[in-house]
């Protein structure tokens, strides 16, 4: 086993991955940038490397910086996380000449299912059902036009080397695909450096459901079963559960059988995710492979409980995953929310800053992977997640309620996040009665706003009580901390 | 004694009658009656026992606004101080239609020249916040007087970036 792993990344995701490998007895070795001397991966880890500024390209995303790093640490292994350079096939190749090992996929295995149509071209040998569309991709518009009167409208317009919603176009009719079309090839080439684009069919309210698999380095694939990960805004996720409302035992059955032939077909080693778009009707369709940990996998640990971080370090050390198919039983009910720093009442916009006050929730059934604490200013260059709470109950209803209550005990002050529209989406209809699908958003929580209910009274209660009651130090010696005046200062003018 | 308060874009009037530091006193929000004790528990916390309901209050205090958090809730007050509400109302009156970033952000294009010519909506500038982008659009017609900003520059709501002469034709 590895004596040092180097952690390629930042946030929860890299505190998560410390976690485990200290309770494996590896060493760890964090990086950062110069916004995040003080951040919490930081702190939890063992060593720490200073990559350089605050621009991802500059730390994060920089190869020779990271390798440089490991190899002045003595890492003899890289964990690249999610994001930054995790499914960048540089990283996995340069690590391959280095003699550090890369704890991933091969190579060319993320090369191959990078390329969308080219993972597409896979599965379509192997006979795993792709959306009817194009398998070769395109930059010219006209011969798109003609694709996309073959498929039939609507259809979307997708990069090919796309991810995270870049370059990803609906369009409904002829009238604005051209148009469509040449904003999708700018923003990839743009995001990517590639403006190829594909076309597939538009299915009709979809769900997202992906399945978690492993594959060792001799030849065992397994799947640790799905992830319902419908309910997403900018095509990103915000909350996933497991098991999916949506499956029956025989349907959940042959998609874990097509995401085993999915990864052996692409010749997968590690850990991985097979996304499937799931129709109406009950058809399922490849969307695509995802390279790396999820964001999402706590929920699969929770209800098979493994550690996959633990399990990607043992494969990515050449032992066999040690589970056969059979010894995977998952049970009860696992929801995950994505706590954003972002502004639920204005299209959530990122919301940078200082946490002035921040606490967890706690309990039987609730984990909270997190990568602030309070008083850490969160860094404008990055992705504005600041932690996951996830919750584990025996059945789904048990676990939507075991959610609502930790998020009303979730803290953070000073910065807004998307806590109180997760709360709203818990308490709704279509969440409980599990009528979710990749509009979800629009079709049920379009320009939310919170409510001004008897909670906002007695949060007006409480900030004027704050100012009657004097504190406990500073402010019984009539000096206010950080000249925050009470309503006895100012109520001078104010009476009535 | 009665307050008012600015909760987000709220405005409300808090009454408190009977204040007794010790026991319970009746606050009213809007006329709606609490019977009402606190007590605080420490500088970022108070307990409050309303209409026989126990709640948990935490605030937080930076620069002119307070937060006050239950139950998942962050709500943001206004200080109604006299030197703060005179700043906030002459930048508010200044900002009709300025172009100001929506939240700190970084400056990644200008795609305006002083002395351009712009049509509303039309965009001037775009900022980069946690890997989104977004446009700052032009309010109404007008010429580019001053660019106040530069790529990369980290810039918050609130700052000015572009200078605008309203067109005449705003008036027609």
């Amino acid at each position: 086993m590895f004596r040092k792993i180097l952690i390629a990344n930042r946030g929860e995701i890299a505190v998560r991955i410390i976690r485990t490998c200290t309770e494996m007895g590896i060493a760890t070795v964090s990086v950062y940038s110069s916004a995040d001397e003080g951040a919490l991966h930081v702190l939890e880890s063992d060593e720490s490397f200073f990559l350089g500024d605050a621009e991802p390209s500059r730390s994060y995303l920089n190869i020779d910086k990271i390798i440089d790093a490991a190899k002045q640490t003595g890492a003899q292994a890289i964990h690249p996380g999610y994001g930054f350079l995790a499914e960048n096939p540089l990283l996995a190749e340069r690590c391959l000449q280095e003699g550090i090992v890369f704890i991933g996929p091969p190579p060319n295995v993320i090369r191959d299912l990078g390329k969308k149509t080219i993972a597409r071209s896979i599965m379509k040998e192997a006979n795993v059902p792709v959306i009817p569309g194009m398998t070769e991709p395109s930059t010219d518009i006209a011969e798109l036009a003609l694709e996309a009167e073959r498929i039939g409208y609507p259809v979307m317009v997708k990069a090919v080397a796309g991810g995270g919603g870049k370059g990803m176009r609906e369009v409904a009719d002829p009238a604005g695909f051209a148009e469509s079309c040449l904003s999708a090839r700018r923003e990839a080439e743009k995001a990517f450096g590639d403006g190829s684009l594909y076309l597939e069919k538009r299915l009709s309210k979809p769900r997202h459901v992906e399945f978690q698999i492993l594959a060792d380095a001799h030849g065992n694939v397994i799947h640790l079963f799905e992830r319902e990960c419908s309910i997403q805004r900018r095509h990103q996720k915000i909350i996933e559960e497991t098991p999916s409302p949506a499956l029956t035992p025989e349907l959940r059955e042959k998609m874990g059988h097509a995401a085993i032939t999915a990864a052996k077909a692409a010749g997968y080693i590690n850990a991985g995710t097979v996304e499937f778009l799931l129709d109406e009707s009950g058809e399922f369709y490849f969307l695509e492979v995802n390279t790396r940990i999820q964001v999402e996998h706590p929920v699969t640990e929770l209800t098979t409980g493994l550690d996959l971080v633990r399990l990607q370090i043992e494969i990515a050390a050449g032992n066999p995953i040690g589970l056969k198919q059979e010894d995977i039983i998952p049970r009860g009910h696992a929801i995950e929310c994505r706590i954003y720093a972002e502004d639920p009442e204005n299209s959530f916009f990122p919301c940078p800053g200082r946490i002035l006050l921040y606490q967890e929730p706690s309990g039987p059934g609730v984990r909270n992977d997190c990568g602030v604490y309070s008083g850490f200013t969160v860094p404008i260059e990055y992705d504005p997640i600041l932690s996951k709470l996830i919750v584990f109950a025996p059945d789904r209803e048990a676990a939507r309620v075991r959610m609502l209550r930790a998020l009303e005990n979730y803290l953070v002050a000073g910065i807004k996040t998307t806590i109180p529209f997760l709360m709203d989406v818990m308490k709704s209809d279509a969440f409980r009665l599990g009528d979710i699908r990749t509009d979800f958003m629009d079709e049920h929580f379009k320009g939310w706003k919170a409510k001004n209910d008897a909670m906002m009274d007695l949060a007006m209660i409480a900030h004027v009580a704050d100012g009657l009651v004097g504190s406990k130090s500073a402010r019984s010696h009539g000096k206010i901390k950080k000249g925050w005046p009470t309503p006895w200062q100012s109520l001078g003018q104010w009476r009535f | 004694m009665k307050y008012p308060v600015v909760c987000g874009d709220k405005k409300a009037t808090v009454a408190v009658e009977g204040w007794n530091p010790e026991g319970e006193s009746l606050f009213s929000v809007e006329e709606r009656p609490y019977r009402t004790t606190v007590k605080r528990i420490s500088d970022d916390t108070i307990l409050i026992r309303a209409n026989g309901r126990i709640l948990k209050a935490f605030i937080a205090n930076e620069r002119d606004e307070q937060f006050v958090c239950v139950k998942g809730r962050c709500y943001s007050f206004k200080d109604t101080s006299s030197a703060s509400v005179r700043r906030r109302r002459s930048e508010q009156e200044d900002r009709g239609g300025d172009v100001t970033p929506p939240m700190p952000s970084v400056v990644v294009k200008i795609l305006v020249s002083e002395g351009d010519k712009v049509e509303k909506g039309q965009g001037l500038i775009v900022v980069s916040a946690m890997k989104m982008e977004t446009t700052l659009k032009a309010p109404y017609p007008a010429i580019v007087k001053k660019i106040k900003t530069a790529v990369n520059a980290r810039v918050a709501p609130g700052d000015i970036l572009v200078e605008l002469q309203e067109s005449e034709q705003r008036h027609e």
